[in-house]
């Protein structure tokens, strides 16, 4: 193992740590990508595009969602060589948390914005983060390469909008590597190095962590103060759990092996942990022995905010389902799943994601990477409930919600909503949130075209839906984000959706009293749509308790026959028979009523109106 | 006394020519104003021979295709006395050949009388013009009403075919055609709702917003009027599709739903030889092209036990149904297996016993489908291939 890479400069003074800000699409990837190519860290020939973003998802959405980091060495105009530490934040109104933690662990950002864009939510939001974290913030204005930039617009929204001076914003296309070495200098210039008592005892950041199958769990770290070395007993704070170090290093951007991280420095840290759950982000790390040790600020142990039952569309894949989770969660720590059963869909799992990205993510990851086909419930959210003897139940799940009159209260969660829109889609926006139950906060012009809503919404409300409707009634021009906001109690009642009398569990949603009519009404006539006609009448009830509030039939099936059937057409027939049979049986029996599984989809096409 | 409905072989076979095609039509045919009847001939001669068929003595003879009429007078009276020459037809109780409206003329069933056959089924598929214009006919309803009038007169007995149910067709077109059938009196009638396979030109007429897809509620209502207004005539309703006046039923489809032997000659033409309680099905070669170049057959055989399902779904076609002792022991079955399968349609209401028979309940005509579900085990049929 070499003692230090001979490139990187170990002082602290010769160090600076920083993070990218941007809006998804607004050119991290390809910065970071153009800053390791300047440094010499990534050659023409190992060139791949947005190095940083390890999946092919990612990629493919353009988010990045795991932390990945990487060590520098650039030689600055001054003749001096510096370690740069770029330290890559997820990019999405979910992953707020996290972000936070890449935060703590730099002394400066650089906030992206597109010169054809302008400033979006989720920036605004990432910028109130980083300057609660005391980052030095250079703003960087991206794209200039492209006709329709107008850097100083975009500038004067930056100062507006965020009270930032952008007089020396440095202005960049991370496309053609234009004005990066300027933004190198910049950094280098501006950004303080860390601080932090070498000497002082061992106080490390989680700042991230995953799986590797060789190495067990490998967590990214920043030393706040004091030094990792190798040989080490340590012990993590959240769990109390001890291991011995066995390896620390950097990634330039492959695995470099150093004898230390010393106070201000960011790398990996192996130390045998098994579990993802283990090494949590934002938990701090000290010496086995340091007992009387305090956590760094900031720690949360951060739980899901929305669930959903998934289902195989066989029951014979529930193994493989059960091992496709374990196996993302090795490398997911903020997905939970439980065994459910449903009495329509069988055997699945109740799984509790951080927000709705995070969800379509672990769906897609669990079609595609582990090639299932599932039914996935309609997202609900963690209510609670207080039942008449006066104890609070916790409840994710429609159909676990106790029945009508056990029950004194009901609480559902609330979210602060930050909505960004150009003011010509105003109205239409505001329609939407009052629809959705949202209580306005603020409303401000943050230009004399760009308008910031702030409103308290019931999350329930926000995941049915409400992004899409957000983005389709603003043409894609809104951004949003959203950060949790308390419980608080609502007039919440249980829709239940009854085949021929019988409850579908996996169908039942809870809803505001005031809009339960429509959307009982809305959840009939799609399933009249859903469900084959059968040999009888089908009555679809949507109904709160006993009393029915909306109802739809599906007529009886009359002619269920063959034309003709002689000779040359008996084994051709008996086959399109023996085919409708084996497709009758991937059909769900309610009762006697048999319901495909696409109806199982049918509470996530509400509209939610 | 006459042979129990599954004794004896029905002989069939297809004329694959048609002098246009129908939008709506799966059948193996190609389109040929002037078909070389000399080649086909020899083809099927070829098959008669190669297949060790010569000198077999069937039951029933049935010409179909295609358009068996499309080889003219003298054509099927060729192929009739080709047959006469190949097969021993002494003991036949029923010989019909399809014959389509616009060549039905004294000339062709003169040819037709002097060659023996004694039946023709008529290509009506409706009387009323409009209709035959969506279905792509090439007659008229008038051509189909002298058809049915001259074949009589020619002695022979007649069988009409309709189809209902057509999107697109006048109101009450179906009525038309039940009174137009009741008044002209054929000894029976095959009434089919109009049936579109997904790769049929009817499926490219609707992307091109030209016509519909069925309605079945309509084609529902259809059946159930032809039902109505045949058993009012003195028809008997005696198979999901086909009705007749006493003693006219089809001896020759009855064989397909009561388990009898079957040899098809030409291409398409399906056999089937039940043998050790199972069933050998031979379907020959698709396209007269492949078939003249004398393409493998597709053999599928059934064992015991799906042979039985089988035949208890075919059986439930005829609306007496089937003799469940008859069908256990035609496949080696106990009577309980036969019975077991029954059970759920029993419970359900959809199948009723009569004695010694099962039979589907009296007004379920129109969920056969539902029964065969019920009745037929996907898992059971291993199709072969070649031989």
């Amino acid at each position: 193992m070499p003692d230090s890479d001979p490139k990187l400069p170990v002082e602290q003074a010769r160090t600076r740590s920083f993070c990218i800000i941007a809006h998804i699409d607004h050119g991290k990837s390809t910065l970071a990508d153009r800053l390791m190519e300047a440094t010499g860290l990534l050659g023409e020939r190992d060139k791949r595009d947005q190095y940083l973003d390890r999946m092919d998802l990612e990629r493919e959405r353009g988010i990045t969602i795991k932390a990945q980091s990487v060590s520098m060495p650039y030689a600055a105009r001054d003749g001096t060589i510096y370690r740069l530490n770029l330290i890559d934040t997820p990019g999405h109104v979910d992953f707020s948390y996290e972000v936070s933690r890449s935060l703590a662990a730099c002394e400066g950002a650089l906030l992206v914005v597109d010169a054809t864009q302008g400033v979006e939510a989720q920036t605004v939001a990432n910028v109130y983060l980083a300057l609660e974290a005391n980052l030095e913030i250079i703003p960087v204005i991206n794209k200039i390469d492209l006709p329709s930039a107008d850097p100083d617009r975009v500038r004067e929204e930056i100062e507006e909008v965020l009270g930032i001076d952008a007089l020396e914003a440095i202005e960049v296309s991370a496309k053609t590597g234009q004005g990066v070495d300027a933004l190198l200098e910049a950094v280098v210039d501006r950004i303080p190095p860390p601080s932090g008592d070498r000497d002082a005892p061992l106080r490390a950041l989680i700042v991230d962590s995953w799986w590797d199958a060789y190495r067990g769990v490998i967590s990214q770290v920043r030393v706040m103060q004091g030094a990792l070395r190798p040989g080490q007993t340590v012990r993590f704070f959240a769990t109390g759990r001890t291991y011995e170090v066995q390896q620390v290093g950097v990634f330039a951007p492959e695995a470099v092996p150093l004898s230390e991280l010393a106070a201000g420095d960011v790398g990996f840290l192996v130390c045998g942990v098994k579990a993802l759950a283990d090494s949590k982000v934002g938990d701090t790390i000290v010496l086995a022995d340091d007992t009387g040790a305090e956590p760094l600020p900031g720690f949360v142990d951060i739980q899901p905010m929305v669930f959903a039952g998934v289902f195989p569309t066989d029951s014979k894949d529930y193994p493989a389902l059960r091992d496709a989770l374990e196996k993302l969660s090795l490398n997911d720590a903020s997905l939970r799943f439980e065994p459910e059963t449903s009495e329509a869909l069988g055997f699945g799992f109740r799984l509790g994601f951080l927000g709705l990205l995070h969800m379509e993510i672990v769906q897609e990851r669990l079609e595609r990477e582990y090639d299932l086909d599932l039914i996935t419930t309609a997202p609900s959210v963690e209510y609670r409930v207080t039942t008449n003897d006066g104890t609070v139940v916790a409840v994710d799940n429609p159909a676990k919600m106790p029945e009508l009159g056990s029950y004194t209260k009901i609480e559902e969660p609330i979210i602060t909503a930050r909505i960004q829109l150009p003011e010509g889609y105003l109205g239409p926006i505001l329609e939407l949130c009052e629809k959705r139950r949202g209580v306005q906060k603020d409303l401000r012009y943050l230009t004399a075209q760009r308008v910031q809503l702030v409103y308290e919404l019931p999350l329930a409300e926000v995941v049915f839906g409400f992004y899409d409707q957000l983005k389709s009634l603003s043409r894609g021009y809104a951004s949003m984000d959203y950060e949790a906001a308390g419980y608080r109690a609502a007039d919440l009642v249980r829709v239940d959706l009854l085949v021929n009398g019988e409850k579908v569990d996996a169908l039942s949603m809870i809803t505001h009293r005031d809009t339960a009519f429509y959307r009982g009404r809305d959840l009939c006539s799609k399933m009249k749509e859903l469900v084959p006609r059968q040999q009888f009448e089908v009555a679809i009830q949507a109904a709160i308790g006993r009393r029915v509030i909306a109802r739809t039939t599906v007529k009886a099936l009359r002619k269920d026959v063959t034309a003709k059937c002689y000779g040359g057409d008996i084994s051709r027939k008996r086959k399109l028979i023996e085919k409708q049979k084996k497709g009758k049986r991937r059909l769900k029996a309610v009762g006697n009523v048999e319901i495909p599984q696409s109806a199982f989809h049918a509470v996530l096409k509400l509209d939610g109106t | 006394m006459p042979p129990a409905d599954h004794e004896g072989v029905s002989l069939y076979v297809h004329v694959p020519v048609c002098a246009r095609a129908c939008p709506y039509c799966d059948f193996d045919f190609v389109v040929d104003r002037r078909p070389d009847v000399a080649a086909l001939l020899a083809a099927y001669g070829r098959e008669v021979a190669d297949r060790g068929l010569v000198g077999l003595r069937p039951r029933t003879v049935y010409v179909g295709g295609g358009t068996p009429s499309a080889l003219g007078p003298d054509g099927l009276a060729a192929l009739l006395s080709a047959l006469g020459a190949w097969f021993d037809l002494g003991g036949v109780e029923e010989r019909t050949v399809e014959v389509n409206p616009e060549h039905a003329d004294d000339r062709l069933f003169e040819a037709l009388a002097r060659g023996g056959a004694d039946r023709v089924s008529l290509g009506v598929q409706s009387f009323q013009d409009p209709v035959l214009a969506l279905l792509g006919r090439a007659h008229t309803g008038a051509q189909a009403r002298r058809a049915v009038v001259r074949a009589k007169s020619a002695g022979l007995r007649t069988s009409v075919d309709l189809i209902v149910g057509v999107p697109g067709a006048p109101a009450r077109a179906t009525c038309a055609d039940l009174r137009a059938v009741t008044d002209l009196g054929p000894d029976h009638v095959s009434v089919y709702a109009l049936t579109i396979e997904p790769d049929v030109p009817w499926q490219a007429l609707v992307r091109r917003g030209r016509r519909r897809l069925p309605d079945p509620d309509a084609q529902a209502d259809d059946l159930a009027r032809a039902h109505a207004r045949l058993e009012r005539a003195g028809y008997e309703h005696y198979e999901v599709a086909s009705y007749a006046r006493p003693g006219a039923r089809s001896i020759h489809n009855l064989g397909y739903w009561s388990w009898r032997d079957y040899v098809g000659i030409g291409p398409s033409a399906a056999s089937a030889r039940h043998e050790g309680g199972g069933v050998v099905r031979r379907s020959n070669a698709r396209g007269l092209s492949a078939y003249l170049a004398g393409a493998a057959p597709a053999v599928e055989r059934l064992g015991p036990e799906a042979a039985a399902r089988e035949a208890m779904w075919l059986g439930l076609r005829r609306l007496d149904g089937f003799d469940r002792a008859a069908l256990a022991r035609r496949f080696g079955q106990p009577i309980a297996f036969v019975d077991g399968v029954l059970t759920p349609l029993l419970a359900s209401g959809l199948v009723v016993r009569a004695g010694p028979r099962a039979r589907l309940t009296p007004g379920r005509w129109l969920f056969h489908d539902a029964a065969g579900r019920a009745i037929l085990d996907p898992g059971d049929a291993e199709p072969v291939g070649g031989g």
